[in-house]
């Protein structure tokens, strides 16, 4: 950043930082600009009673209303036609994948938008209609009617979501039954298998357990051989029979059952501490006087540490460059049947050349790469090999046997690729993870729905917040550009954060301004940071942990700075008053 | 101490009480209610009377919590109005019905009486008994915003009254409303009236306040402009009225010659008429009786139970006896439905308050002049004395 970008940046600051000190004035002044405001009125004795009734009032007018009606509408005609039109890459994986993800992401979406329309509405339009008199003149304290449309507006978007979620479920379950339904069919037409056999050897699909990789007889033989009452040497001939179309899909369906539909955790591989070494560098440029104009120290100490990490995470071909990762959480259950696996994406510069090796073909963008699990010395240690594709996520199972006692898992990489093509992992952006089961599918999705409700809950919270002193289009216009806003934030944050670490000479406090700024406007923007439906999209469990941080976060501590701010306003305002 | 404002015990108070509506900016641009002193006793029926843009609305937005005062106090059970303890001793029909379209009216109820934390079974019983006095039993499952005026005026009414109000408010509680509601809501008046609760009704229909209201204050320009009693008010000391039974030719002829000989003069000496009100009731009653269908509000007439004082489940005024009786059992001679021989002074009484109502008040907008307190007269019995003499032997021969 240049120093005229610099001042650009600081106009452009000051000016956003004049217009919110107006809004906030505004705010302030409806708050306590004038005598008068409610006495008392913070009593707790029968506000649920009270706060139900107003949330049931709300309901019902958000159910009958055209407006809730229309919004519940447009996604109950979405699901069934992303249910016909999800293909993805044409796989059962990708099929599911893209219904859940659309079906599920355009509901929140939705929900989104209701909840801005709804909750901007919602007190507003009572005002302006006089509605509020009825309430207003009984004894309801004006914090049970914030509270009431808040519940109100929750109660139906949850009803809206639970709907949405049910259908969607539904709709992967249906996906998955046909694709079901069409194996049973191959079975019955190539494999000469009767209806019930075909049936049943369908069924033992979800019973499948050990890891399947080339050079090991697959665990899908094994469960058909267990459900068929035949030898493995007989399910392979059956295999063998049927087209390679048939076989893939079979494949495929083990792969969405351990991969889609999931409920997995994720542990993140622990760096050695480099803290020393960079350290070091730093005080040796600090010493001879090369720092980089314009660059403070933190933004020193970060790069330092990316490009050690950087480097660290870069592995040169040949077994002398091997890496080793310990990964520790949870610890996970061991045991023949518990699901683990890696999830990686090796990034190589370029394209990878197709070579042959020893009469054996390496295809093309992929790197002969080898995998340990469990420490070498042990006998549970197991190892695998083969080119894996570059530059893709790829999933590969590992034994959960190799996790130690105390649940720490270590990982072996070696790039044994003749190419000579140095490989990469990006840690900090799920680069490489070991994945293992923590519960169902059904649990996985509640999670994803509940990820949903928490950034509409702060938008509601905004809403209802905006209506106690915006007209309903102003405050629908604050809060739309909020939540855009608040759904592109990984954008903002970064073109924030592009701003936030350049100081030039004399210039600290400038930069604490702007840091400060920085990050507050980050605060404030933020209604949420889980992005539950690719997680969900991906077989993994958003987590109860991150479920309570963020409800926390964004609904209990900013929400509930909202709805202050609301009971407020509208504490004081003049719900009969006359602008002349 | 005054009159206004000297009374502890009062239900409603308001001193100096003064509304200033402002601009954006925070200028001063209507004086909507100027120094007002006001009174209002347990048990009365107050009726705050003045022409559209008189401050009355404005003076129960404040009395109700909906408005600030700009100075001056108002006081509710002697607690400020926006003290929400207070208003679970208030009922208040706004000047419009603001109801939920989206709600049914027994949702409606429902939904206000949870407001007032009623149990479930006395939600029911109230909504049950408010539906059926105000005739919408059979539109009771309808969304109110299907409802015409007057049915939405009658839910409107039916929640003010859920939580059995010490203080009802009425803001223009007639508007939009036929006769039959007309009455009954006097009837509630008078029922609410009877159990020692007090009234405030704001209106510029003023043969509804006449007919209801203990005492009136009169506001102009957001100044009381008068303040009494309805007869202190209405009564004219220049006019004396006689009640009888038809008398002959001679008999008036004899009576002419007496009040000309005692210096006097008859003005007028004719038949009194019905009240259109009352036969306006006699039909509706009748048709009701015909059970002729009629997809709006039914017509009844009397008040629920809860509101009557009465804890039975049986109505304390049967709903089907009071409809066969609409018009025939008033609970007040003043107040009937029986078509009643309404002396012409009545009318001149409506006369007298319109002119106040309507006269252009004398007084600058911002100095307020005291309440015109008006004292009844004596009648002048000399008069009466003579005028009844001569003719007792004629009222015989009758």
């Amino acid at each position: 950043m240049t120093y005229d970008e610099n001042r650009l940046f600081l106009i452009m600051l000051g000016f956003g930082l004049f217009m919110g000190l107006v809004t906030l004035l505004y705010v302030i002044k409806q708050a306590f600009g004038r005598d008068g405001g409610e006495v008392g009125g913070w009593e707790i004795r029968g506000a649920p009673g009270r706060i139900f009734a107003i949330a049931r009032t709300t309901l019902a007018e958000g159910l009958r209303a055209k407006v809730g009606a229309g919004f519940a509408a447009i996604i109950f005609i979405a699901i069934p036609i992303f249910y016909f039109t999800a293909e993805g890459d044409g796989t059962i994986k990708g099929r599911v994948q893209m219904f859940l993800s659309y079906s599920m992401g355009f509901s929140g979406f939705v929900i989104g938008v209701l909840t801005i329309m709804f909750s901007c509405r919602s007190l507003s339009v009572e005002i302006a209609s006089k509605q509020i008199f009825g309430i207003a003149s009984k004894p309801v304290p004006r914090w049970q009617i914030v509270a009431g449309k808040w519940v109100g507006v929750m109660s139906l978007n949850v009803a809206l979501l639970t709907v949405s979620t049910i259908a969607a479920y539904a709709g992967t379950q249906g996906v998955i039954k046909r694709f079901k339904n069409q194996l049973t069919g191959e079975l019955e037409s190539y494999g000469g298998l009767t209806p019930v056999q075909a049936a049943t050897t369908v069924a033992a699909l979800e019973d499948v357990h050990g890891i399947g990789r080339q050079g090991v007889q697959s665990p899908i033989v094994d469960a058909f051989a267990k459900s068929l009452g035949r030898t493995p040497d007989q399910v392979a001939d059956l295999l063998l029979r049927l087209p390679e179309g048939t076989r893939m899909n079979l494949r495929r369906f083990d792969e969405l059952r351990r991969h889609v539909i999931a409920c997995r955790a994720a542990l993140k591989a622990e760096l050695p501490d480099f803290a020393p070494e960079i350290r070091a560098q730093v005080d040796k440029l600090k010493k001879s006087g090369e720092i980089p104009e314009g660059w403070t120290e933190s933004k020193l100490l970060q790069n330092f540490k990316a490009a050690v990490i950087g480097q660290f995470c870069t592995i040169p071909p040949g077994p002398q460059n091997a890496r080793q990762w310990k990964f520790k959480g949870p610890r996970p259950i061991k045991g023949k049947n518990v699901i683990m696996s890696i999830r990686f994406k090796l990034d190589a510069p370029g394209y990878v050349p197709p070579q042959e090796v020893r009469g054996e073909q390496l295809p093309e963008n992929t790197l002969l790469c080898f995998w340990g699990f469990g420490d070498s010395a042990k006998a549970d240690y197991a190892e695998t090999g083969e080119p894996y594709p570059v530059n893709s996520f790829f999933e590969l199972e590992m034994p959960s046997e190799c996790v130690e006692d105390d649940g720490t898992i270590v990982i072996s990489f070696a790039n044994m690729d003749p190419r000579r093509q140095s490989v990469s992992m990006d840690l900090a952006n799920k680069g490489l993870e070991v994945l293992y089961h923590t519960g169902t599918f059904e649990e996985g999705v509640v999670q994803a729905a509940l990820a949903i409700l928490i950034p509409v809950a702060c938008l509601a919270s905004f809403g209802v917040c905006a209506s106690t002193f915006l007209s309903f289009p102003v405050g629908t216009l604050i809060v739309m550009t909020l939540f855009i806003v608040a759904s592109s934030m990984g954008f903002v944050a970064d073109a924030l954060a592009a701003t936030k670490d350049y100081a030039g000479a004399n210039m600290t406090l400038e930069w604490e301004i702007r840091r400060f700024t920085v990050d507050a406007i980050g605060w404030v923007l933020a209604i949420g940071d889980l992005d539950s439906v690719s997680e969900l999209i991906e077989g993994r469990a958003v987590g109860w942990a991150a479920l309570w941080s963020n409800t926390w976060k964004f609904v209990l501590l900013k929400g509930t700075a909202v709805f202050v701010l609301a009971v407020l306003v509208l504490r004081r305002r003049e719900l009969a008053t006359v602008i002349v | 101490m005054n009159e206004s404002t000297g009374d502890n015990f009062a239900v409603l108070q308001c001193i100096a009480l003064t509304k200033v509506f402002k601009d954006f900016w925070g200028r001063a641009k209507v004086l909507a209610v100027d120094k007002l002193d006001l009174d209002v006793h347990p048990g009365e029926v107050f009726g705050l009377l003045g022409p559209n843009g008189s401050g009355k609305s404005t003076t129960i937005k404040i009395l109700l919590g909906l408005l600030y005062p700009t100075s001056g106090t108002a006081r509710l059970f002697g607690r400020p109005p926006t003290d929400t303890a207070v208003k679970a001793r208030i009922g208040f029909m706004p000047e419009e019905s603001y109801l939920y379209r989206y709600l049914n009216a027994r949702e409606t109820l429902d939904y206000y009486g949870r407001l007032f934390k009623l149990d479930r079974h006395e939600r029911r019983r109230r909504t049950e008994q408010l539906i059926e006095m105000v005739g919408l039993k059979r539109a009771a499952h309808r969304q109110v915003g299907t409802y015409s005026k007057g049915m939405a005026r009658r839910i409107g009414l039916a929640q003010a009254l859920i939580n059995d109000p010490d203080l009802l408010i009425l803001d223009e509680p007639t508007t939009g409303l036929d006769p039959v509601g007309t009455r009954q809501i006097k009837d509630v008046i008078e029922a609410l009236s009877g159990r020692g609760k007090t009234v405030v009704l704001c209106s510029h229909l003023l043969a509804d306040v006449e007919d209801v209201c203990d005492r009136v204050a009169i506001m102009y320009g957001g100044k009381r402009q008068a303040l009494g009693t309805v007869e202190d008010l209405l009564q004219r000391r220049d006019v004396t009225q006689i009640t009888t039974r038809e008398l002959s030719v001679q008999t008036i002829n004899t009576i002419r010659d007496v009040v000309a000989k005692a210096g006097g003069e008859v003005l007028a000496v004719d038949h009194p008429t019905d009240r259109l009100e009352s036969l306006f009731l006699r039909v509706v009653g009748a048709a009701q009786r015909d059970k002729i269908e009629t997809s709006g509000a039914e017509s009844t007439v009397g008040v629920s139970n809860f509101l009557a004082g009465s804890s039975s489940s049986e109505s304390g005024i049967s709903l089907v006896e009071s409809l066969v009786h609409a018009g025939k059992e008033p609970t007040k001679p003043a107040q009937t439905s029986e078509p009643v021989a309404v002396p012409a002074e009545r009318e001149v009484r409506g006369d007298v308050l319109k002119t106040l109502a309507t006269k252009k008040p004398v007084v600058s907008p911002l100095a307020p002049t005291g309440p015109v307190e008006v004292k009844a007269p004596e009648p002048d019995r000399d008069v009466l004395n003579r005028l009844l003499n001569p003719t007792s032997g004629d009222e015989k021969s009758n």
